[in-house]
């Protein structure tokens, strides 16, 4: 497998509108790949439809060597996808969270209880673990997110504006985190407003407009 | 930050959940949000339905029956409807909070079952219906309701209410996939909830009212709920208030669900 993401011509609209106008990308295994552009570019939406949360109007993409619109499932077990507002369940806590996930994702109990508390040590949550997420600032929320969405091992990860809103302190963090993943073999593709994030953190940048 | 966890050699073995397994992680998931707000479990499973009981059976009691003791009789099956049906709302804010939020992408790029997510959270709510069900009863015995068919009846009437609030909730859970916002799900149930809770036989007997008055009451599948739940309590229900009465349990469970799950499962793909 020559890349892991690869999209040639993607294209949506929305009533008449459109959002994606072709959008050709290939990304390779462990790289840190930025998608740049300003608010309505349309990088939500070419994120969306790559994690097959979204069926393109046309164009084909691969990920993982799976077709997104043929393969769904075989993607979906391949990668993780975090969106511009933490995907977790905020009634819970932090460590109901990453349990919870877990289980979801096919561990036993006894490895999802040990995989939970070993993601929340590492990514310094242990002592927050017991709390509800809707007590989390920012920064925790987009940690925790993060924590959960390597539970499955993903092959390929999608994070739509991680550092949206958080603090420069926050951020550096995010992006130590972002930088292990992606040294421990991790595909990532994320996007961003910020050309600063992007020239820090990728290893090559695409722009969109 | 340490992440050694994520070498190959440490990766523990994963098998994709059945659906069985996956519906019930997200019965628990729903266990947990009530045992995290435990507070408002009690206020909505014990004091509100107490306060209502007691508020109808002295307030209305001497004015309807011209005894506390005689109208029990004939409220407390009804109270019981009147508890559960507006409790079975929570399963439309509870997915219509899923679909508003970040959550749903997640649980959609995760290869288990994805109706579990519906079906999980529906089964769930059914212990709410069932503390809050056992709570009326107790209050009720200790305010002088006596059920002339014994703990069986009560049994029975019981658990024809957990069913019938099953099939109420699903049409919630329809319009909670439906509605954009949770405020918006709670806000036109209680519209369809309460007028037909109160024109209904929950308080008085429609055998006074003038003829169409009483032909349109007893149509409404509140009223037809409550006959079959006093039927069963107090040992006088025959085949039709049988049949009619799962008849309206059932009817929205046929229509609702797979409408509902239809719903989620396609819900921002287009």
């Amino acid at each position: 497998m020559a890349y892991v993401i690869e999209a040639h011509d993607l294209r949506k609209s929305f009533r008449g509108q459109e959002a994606v106008r072709g959008v050709d990308l290939a990304v390779r295994r462990g790289e840190i790949f930025a998608l740049l552009g300003p608010n309505g570019a349309g990088k939500t939406t070419t994120i969306r439809m790559l994690a097959t949360l979204l069926r393109p109007d046309a164009g084909a993409a691969r990920v993982c060597g799976c077709d997104v619109a043929a393969d769904a499932d075989g993607v979906r077990s391949r990668i993780s996808v975090t969106g511009q507002y933490a995907a977790l369940d905020e009634s819970l806590t932090g460590r109901q969270n990453a349990t919870l996930f877990a289980r979801l994702h096919g561990y036993s109990r006894r490895e999802a209880q040990a995989q939970a508390a070993e993601l929340l040590e590492a990514f310094g949550l242990a002592d927050a673990g017991g709390r509800t997420v809707a007590t989390y600032s920012g920064g925790m929320r987009r940690r925790l997110d993060l924590a959960v969405g390597i539970l499955s091992r993903p092959e390929a990860m999608f994070l739509d504006e991680p550092t949206t809103g958080l603090d420069p302190q926050s951020r550096r963090e995010l992006w130590e985190a972002v930088r292990r993943l992606a040294k421990a073999g991790t595909t990532i593709l994320l996007t961003t407003q910020y050309l600063e994030e992007a020239d820090q953190l990728a290893d090559r940048i695409g722009f969109i407009a | 930050m340490n992440l050694s966890l994520l070498s190959e050699e440490r990766k523990p073995a994963m098998r994709r959940p059945g659906s069985l397994t996956a519906t019930a992680l997200f019965a628990q998931r729903t266990l947990y949000h009530m045992r995290n707000n435990g507070f408002g479990l009690a206020i909505e499973a014990v004091v509100s339905p107490i306060v209502l009981l007691l508020i109808f059976t002295f307030l209305f009691g001497g004015a309807i029956e011209g005894s506390v003791s005689g109208y029990i009789q004939y409220l407390l099956p009804g109270i019981l409807v009147l508890t559960v049906v507006p409790m079975s709302v929570y399963s439309g804010t509870t997915l219509c909070n899923d679909l508003a939020k970040g959550v749903y992408a997640r649980f959609r790029t995760m290869p288990f079952w994805q109706p579990a997510a519906v079906f999980g959270s529906v089964v769930a709510e059914g212990l709410r219906y069932a503390a809050a069900l056992l709570v009326v009863l107790t209050a009720g015995l200790a305010l002088g309701f006596r059920p002339d068919d014994g703990i069986a009846g009560a049994a029975l009437s019981g658990l024809y209410v957990l069913f019938f609030a099953y099939g109420a909730s699903w049409v919630f859970a329809f319009i909670g996939t439906a509605a954009k916002r949770p405020e918006t799900v709670s806000g036109t149930s209680m519209m369809i909830v309460y007028p037909l809770l109160f024109a209904s036989n929950v308080l008085v007997d429609t055998s006074t009212m003038p003829g169409w008055l009483q032909a349109a009451i007893d149509a409404n599948p509140i009223s037809i709920a409550v006959e079959l739940t006093r039927g069963l309590i107090h040992g006088t229900a025959d085949a039709l208030d049988i049949a009619a009465g799962l008849g309206v349990g059932l009817l929205p469970i046929a229509v609702f669900a797979p409408w509902t799950v239809h719903a989620y499962l396609t819900k921002g793909l287009r």
